[in-house]
């Protein structure tokens, strides 16, 4: 029987795998499920085992498989299928890529049991030996702050405690960015290796994974992948025969997005309403039931078992220093190629615009790109040439953010942007502080007006002035970036405002 | 289903992490929504007030007080839909139900939502129907379903 590897990730879910699945199985071909390469308007995509490797087809829908099984069949030339891509780590978008933390995803199957051989070696050296080579390697927050991880690491484990936690914060909300969603679908075990790597260096015993309830794919990625590693005792008591134990959980969000905040989800985790803590306390001193805890976004923690197998400081030469390694960037919203592409830092917005997304899809001319989700600035052709690292990013007050990049034609209308960045939080503010909860009622209403006031230099006035506000006085950053696309709007498209 | 019947549901749930956020869970996967009787059993279980329950349910989106259809159908209204044009999906819907979502349809079977992002940012507009996943979804096909 032939087998065909197919993805299964939520891009191939959402555009008709079942119906290709079917196909499959009635024309004699068995499935395979595997993760997606991230070539999302390819999918489903699906590979074929052949003499040279094994060959790529995509987009199949289930109209396209009986041509593909007599191809089998005969023996013919896959060539002259209408969705024939060749060997698809050939592929332009796949090619330039540096994959580490998406190394396995793609063409490992999802159902076979994983080696944790990272985890069996750090095992045999001293916790705080790792720490010092993550400390090397540079590694940062992936989820948006870009703060050091070993810092992180150093509390949590230097921090006095009969027991610490190692969260991980999968609430992956930000619009344009689904790497979260991708690596938990495609390749569980990476995190779920790196969080019993992060739980044997911090001294941690017991882990959860925060969920959003919007991924159940993934969801059900990860529990198959956990009770899996439990069977194989790659979970739970004496891993290895080291003498280390780990336990690990998922716990679903229930929709709100500012349990992605560490502080909310720590208070969602322990079954309140998920409003943010005041820091300090830091959640690395006291965080999930005030114990030192580790709280790292998805692929922060996925980095970790290859960066380990690579070397701190083989991965700390990656990108340019303070910004190490690589990093899934993901280009989404207009643009005729998207999907997940995984870059040292420092390659150029433009370079993922064009180089990778290849245009809008619409055929309109490019009007401007959002990156890193809801609260990223809104840039224009003009910064295009910016490379991807922190630094760069900063300076022209922007930021990377979880990587996303939304790319937007020359139909929109920045002032209806800027409106619903605060409207966006004038739904998702956990009401905690009040720049925030007020202060994006008003801001709405404020950018709702502007059209219909002839001079409106005051009333936007009043939006930046408001935007200090909250920028200065919310507590967290769902109030003090919301002011980000708003400005920027106010700032490259101002023609958009009157 | 009695109280009783209740109580048993949730009980497991009592020893887990995040309790109460989990029998919320239950609760709404068997009855749809949380009812006022329901919450008095929270607040018995978990050992807090009916506030402090309807505090918790209440923060959450996913988490219902009435009675909610047999069906519901979420549009994506995130940045990386729009930019793929989901809100002339949204008004062409609106137009078609005669009202602003999140509303239901006339015939009351199916609750008309959004969802801040499924994670299928290429290939907007993004709709779930059902639980089903829909990418590059197009005005017929969402109406076929209202």
């Amino acid at each position: 029987m032939t087998t065909a590897y197919v993805s299964n990730d939520s891009f191939a879910h959402a555009l008709g795998r079942s119906a290709v699945q079917h196909a499959l199985t009635a024309n004699g071909i068995d499935c395979v499920d595997v993760g997606s390469y991230g070539l999302a308007w390819l999918e489903p995509l699906l590979e074929i085992d052949s003499q040279d490797g094994r060959v790529a087809f995509g987009p199949v829908t289930s109209e396209l498989v009986p041509h593909l099984a007599a191809l089998l069949n005969t023996g013919g030339n896959f060539e002259e299928h209408p969705s024939y891509l060749g060997n698809i780590h050939e592929h332009s978008f796949l090619k330039s890529q540096q994959r580490l933390v998406f190394r396995n995803v793609g063409f490992a199957t999802l159902t076979d049991v994983p080696t944790y051989g990272t985890l069996k070696t750090v095992l045999n050296r001293e916790p705080q030996e790792l720490i010092n080579e993550l400390e090397a390697a540079g590694l940062r927050g992936r989820g948006g702050a870009g703060f050091p991880a070993h810092i992180k690491w150093r509390t949590v484990a230097d921090t006095p405690a009969d027991q610490r936690y190692i969260v991980c914060n999968a609430d992956e909300g930000d619009s344009g960015t689904f790497s979260d969603r991708m690596i938990m679908e495609g390749d569980p075990d990476a995190l779920i290796e790196g969080m019993a790597i992060a739980g044997y260096a911090c001294g941690a015993s017991n882990g959860y994974i925060y969920l959003r309830s919007e991924y159940p794919f993934a969801l059900h990625e990860l529990k198959r992948s956990i009770s899996r590693a439990y069977e194989h005792k790659l979970l739970g008591n004496n891993i290895f025969d080291s003498g280390f134990s780990f336990d690990l959980q998922v716990f679903v969000g229930a929709g709100a997005y500012i349990c992605g905040e560490e502080t909310s989800l720590l208070e969602s985790l322990e079954g309140k309403r998920g409003q943010i803590r005041a820091k300090p306390p830091l959640p690395a001193v006291a965080g999930l039931f005030n114990k030192p805890t580790l709280v790292h976004n998805v692929i922060t923690l996925a980095s970790v078992p290859s960066l380990f197998d690579l070397g701190g400081e083989h991965y700390g030469s990656l990108g340019i220093a303070p910004s190490c390694g690589t990093i899934p960037f993901q280009i989404a919203g207009n643009v005729k190629y998207g999907g997940l592409i995984e870059l040292e830092f420092g390659h150029t917005v433009r370079e993922l615009v064009e180089d990778y997304g290849g245009g809008t899809r619409s055929g309109r001319p490019f009007r401007c790109v959002q990156i890193g989700g809801p609260l990223g600035a809104y840039l224009s052709e003009a910064e295009l040439d910016t490379p991807l690292t922190y630094e760069a990013m900063q300076t022209i007050g922007a930021g990377i953010g979880h990587g996303g990049l939304v790319v937007f034609d020359d139909t929109v209308d920045l002032r209806e942007q800027a409106e619903y960045a605060f409207e966006f939080c004038e739904i998702e503010s956990c009401g905690k502080c009040t720049p925030c909860r007020i202060g994006s009622v008003r801001g709405k209403e404020l950018v709702q007006k502007l059209p219909q006031t002839s001079n409106n230099e005051a009333d936007i006035q009043l939006i930046h002035e408001l935007c200090d506000v909250m920028e200065n006085a919310s507590l967290c950053q769902m109030g003090g970036m919301t002011p980000i696309p708003v400005r920027s709007a106010l700032e490259r498209f101002p023609e958009d405002f009157r | 289903m009695s109280e009783a019947e209740v109580r048993e549901l949730l009980q497991p749930c009592t020893n887990l992490v995040g309790g109460i956020i989990h029998a919320c869970r239950r609760l709404m996967k068997e009855f749809g929504y949380i009812s006022a009787d329901q919450k008095r059993i929270l607040s018995d279980i978990f050992n807090l007030s009916v506030a402090e329950v309807s505090g918790i349910i209440s923060f959450y989106h996913d988490f219902k007080t009435t009675p909610q259809p047999p069906n519901t159908l979420r549009i994506c209204t995130a940045e990386a839909c729009q930019a793929n044009r989901s809100r002339d999906l949204i008004k062409a819907v609106e137009s078609h139900l005669g009202s602003t979502i999140p509303c239901q349809t006339v015939d009351g079977m199916t609750a008309v939502s959004f969802v801040y992002c499924l994670g299928l940012c290429p290939n907007g507009p993004a709709v779930e129907i059902n639980g089903q996943i829909l990418s590059n979804a197009s005005t017929e096909q969402v109406l076929s379903h209202l």
